[in-house]
């Protein structure tokens, strides 16, 4: 049940129209509100109808859904680090809860749960007969094995950024190094067989959403965290072949306990890093859609009539970040400098052909609920010049930037930020290498582009990223204020007030951060118009579940 | 008079004056037509009237087909494919025949040492020879460019270790002909050196197939520079490349074929130069 007080919270900021009825569902739906009782909520109070996604179609049944993607390595969910690893894996386990593609999180295994009014109580109630693969019961105890297995510092998870300010207390671990440790012994406590209770030590509101992060997929324990063929699971698909680099298979599972998917099966096919050979997969059949498209792509699949288009806006982005250890970036002066060099609005356009956003560094995009609105910064040359000089680089700076090419439009952003830089006098050389191979380096490399899906909150993203310490802060980059504001922010549940403190944050970023973050993508994908029920996923999830063929 | 006396003091040319011969060729002066116009673009490349070859026309992305402003069209990111063929040229016509003489310069020597010492010094050499000839070339690159990164002293560098020892193969062959005629035994008698006698004395002997082994050899090297492009292992961005600006339009060839097109061209007509000279040449020589 939502706590009342925050319904009441919410209820009075949409009368008094400090939020929109978008955010009001959305805060509703975390603080345990059911998702249509929201949206009909939402609707009352502003006397507008204001519907829901579209209720699920009745769905063809039969047929295997091909679709073109990456293959990649699926052995560890709870250290997954790219969304396509997970879209195998989600067909066959689940998470606690489930963001869908209007950004409002919704029950999955766990079928309700309450917040308590101070935000630090957190009840999940386990959804009740929900079978694994061999017939046991899904229980709180697998649930309790699962979060502590992915807050465990030796396994390595990113869920680790995500929850390290309200679950966890930093310790020096017995090499002398810093790690962390769960809070409290109660900090993950069982209540009884179907619930479990999470007490932070801190306020936080995004709970829900963090259990839908990719990596926090429920396992049965006795699969002791690897994921593969003959791997149990509650989903609605059993993994029964896989081939790394090629194509995973899957077949329906019946007795699920959503009801039976309507596909027989599902085939994940890997179509690399051409996107040309996609496009041609597309052409000819071969596949039925893709994962997500690229903006390069978008012509030549537009033109194919047999397809339907499909997009969202999303805060998926590439980061040109720089490592604040490492000269010429290790000064605040020359980051900003990069920053101001760069015009963003030509950046969209040759970058991403227009099909998103334009960015102000601070990884926060306006799609998102909790944006603090802050200005985007206008091209500076001189100013950035300027900047140089003071901090001793009069004659400007030279430095390589590494650009993983399996991400089409960072060339082309590359590219032209390198022609912006030269006129700064920032000598930039361009050092393209293969995706894979930059997933070696790319947490020390001085200057790179790291792609970064999206993520329902600004607040997520900051976390995983940008946080003194966690395993996703490729940067090193390390800001006392920016850590403060950024743990009172994932606790204040007052909309304006976290907005308030988002700007703050993104200003900070902007003054001081290790990032030239120019644009954000919609990501948009394309489905043969047989297959329903589809919709782009602003995270590139796909579910099988949701899908149905019609007969070729 | 002596028995030295009887032996040709000057070596036997076999091909006598095949460049001052060229201009009877009609298809070698088509080969040298297309190369020379090609030369020409690369030298007056900075004075054309041409736009910047890296510059992004914002504007342009929209309507990126060929136009008044942009005859040939913009790539992806908006930029001017006429200037980055262009000046792309200035790009080939300096990597492919840097590569070839370098290749040249290392095989040489290496068949001339085969062909004119014979023994465990030809066994060897055209050991490894065999070693390097028998990786598929285009892996070879692959793996070359990919352990040494892209650039342009690495790309010259795979050429050379691809290139040349299919030249010191020919070169070693050229040289087993002709090290037992007359002029060579000459030479020695006159107590020359073996290098002097090489590089003097054979090498001058076997260039008219080499002058058309070269010309081929650019047009190969043009050829492998594309691909190298093509698979993403060409020159490094943003500088015009035209492999890789034909693997960048490969994306939306069903859509905008002149992306991919116009590049291609490039490389059919400077490559066919090189062909065209190469069969005028060996046809001069066949005259002879």
């Amino acid at each position: 049940m939502a706590n009342d007080d925050h319904i009441r919270t919410l209820t009075a900021d949409l009368e008094a129209k400090r939020v929109s009825r978008r955010e009001f569902v959305r805060f509703a739906a975390l603080v345990g509100m059911a998702a249509p009782a929201a949206y009909a909520l939402a609707g009352t109070i502003t006397g507008e109808p204001f519907a829901p996604p579209a209720a699920a179609e009745a769905l063809p049944k039969g047929g295997t859904w091909r679709i073109g993607t990456r293959i990649k390595d699926i052995k560890s969910p709870h250290t997954f680090s790219w969304g396509e690893q997970s879209n195998v894996a989600r067909q066959v386990v689940e998470y606690l809860t489930m963001t869908g593609d209007d950004n409002v999180t919704r029950p999955y295994l766990a079928e309700s749960w309450d917040v308590s009014p101070d935000l630090k109580t957190w009840t999940f109630h386990i959804r009740k007969g929900v079978k694994w693969t061999k017939g046991d019961e899904l229980t709180a105890d697998h649930v309790i094995w699962n979060l502590k297995r992915c807050l465990d510092p030796a396994v390595g998870s990113s869920m680790i950024g995500l929850v390290k300010a309200y679950l966890l207390n930093e310790v020096t671990g017995p090499d002398g190094k810093p790690t962390t440790e769960l809070w409290a012994p109660n900090a993950i406590e069982k209540l009884d067989d179907h619930t479990v209770r999470l007490n932070c030590k801190l306020p936080q509101v995004a709970v829900p959403e963090h259990l839908f992060h990719y990596p926090m997929s429920i396992l049965h324990p006795d699969d002791k965290g690897v994921f593969g063929i003959g791997a149990q699971g509650t989903g609605p698909f059993e993994l029964t072949e896989f081939d790394l680099g090629k194509r995973a298979v899957l077949k329906r599972r019946t007795g699920y306990w959503g009801g039976d998917a309507a596909i027989d099966g599902m085939e994940q096919i890997d179509i690399g890093d051409d996107p040309s050979a996609s496009i041609a997969a597309l052409a000819s059949k071969q596949i039925d859609g893709l994962a997500s498209a690229y903006p390069s792509q978008y012509d030549a699949l537009k033109a194919l009539t047999h397809l339907q288009y499909y997009d969202v806006k999303t805060a998926e982005t590439g980061v040109m970040r720089m490592k604040t250890d490492t000269a010429p970036f290790n000064d605040a002066r020359v980051r900003k400098a990069m920053r101001l060099a760069v015009d963003r609005e030509a950046l969209l356009q040759v970058a991403l052909r227009g099909l998103g956003s334009v960015g102000a560094d601070s990884h926060c995009s306006p799609v998102l609920p909790d944006y603090g609105t802050v200005a985007i910064p206008t091209r500076d040359v001189a100013a950035a010049k300027k900047l140089l000089a003071e901090a001793g680089h009069p004659d400007g700076i030279e430095a390589d930037l590494v650009v993983p090419n399996d991400i089409d439009w960072f060339q082309p952003m590359a590219e032209a930020s390198q022609q912006m830089w030269a006129e700064a006098g920032i000598k930039i050389n361009l050092k393209p290498i293969p995706g894979a191979s930059y997933w070696d380096v790319w947490t020390k490399v001085p200057f790179g582009i790291t792609i970064w899906y999206h993520r329902p909150l600004c607040t997520m993203l900051l976390g995983l990223a940008y946080r003194t310490g966690v395993p996703w802060n490729e940067s090193g980059w390390s800001n006392k204020e920016f850590d403060a504001l950024l743990t009172q922010a994932e606790g204040t549940l007052d909309l304006a007030k976290r907005k308030e403190i988002l700007a703050k944050l993104e200003t900070i970023m902007e003054e001081d951060g290790p990032l030239v973050q120019p644009v954000f993508r919609n990501v948009f994908s394309f489905q043969d118009k047989r297959v329903k029920g589809y919709t782009a996923h602003p995270s590139n999830y796909f579910f099988g579940w949701m899908i149905g063929l019609d007969k070729a | 008079m002596t028995a030295i006396d009887h032996l040709p003091a000057e070596p036997v040319t076999r091909a006598p004056g095949l460049l001052r011969r060229l201009p009877t060729s009609g298809v070698a002066m088509c080969g040298l037509a297309l190369i020379l116009v090609w030369v020409l673009a690369a030298i007056l490349a900075p004075v054309l009237p041409l736009d910047p070859p890296n510059k992004s026309f914002y504007a342009a992305l929209a309507h990126s087909a060929p136009s008044a402003a942009h005859w040939l069209g913009v790539d992806k990111s908006g930029r001017d494919i006429l200037a980055r063929i262009v000046f792309g040229a200035r790009q080939v016509l300096t990597v492919a025949p840097t590569a070839a003489i370098a290749a040249y310069l290392i095989g040489c020597p290496l068949g001339l040492l085969a062909g004119y010492y014979g023994g465990w010094v030809d066994a060897a050499i055209s050991r490894l020879c065999d070693v390097i000839l028998s990786f598929p070339i285009i892996i070879l690159y692959v793996i070359l460019i990919s352990t040494i990164g892209p650039s342009v002293l690495n790309i010259v560098l795979a050429v050379v270790i691809a290139a040349s020892p299919g030249i010191a193969r020919i070169v070693r062959g050229l040289t087993l002909e002709q090290r037992h005629l007359d002029y060579v035994a000459a030479a020695q008698l006159r107590r020359e050196s073996a290098v002097f006698i090489m590089l003097v004395e054979l090498l001058p002997n076997c260039r008219g197939p080499l002058i058309t082994d070269f010309c081929l050899r650019i047009g190969y090297t043009i050829i492998t520079i594309g691909i190298m492009g093509f698979l993403g292992l060409g020159l490094p961005p943003p500088d015009p490349d035209w492999g890789t600006m034909v693997k960048e339009g490969t994306v939306m060839i069903s859509v905008h074929p002149y992306v991919s097109l116009f590049p291609a061209i490039a490389i059919v007509t400077l490559v066919l130069g090189f062909n065209l000279l190469a069969d005028g040449l060996r046809e001069l020589a066949l005259k002879e």
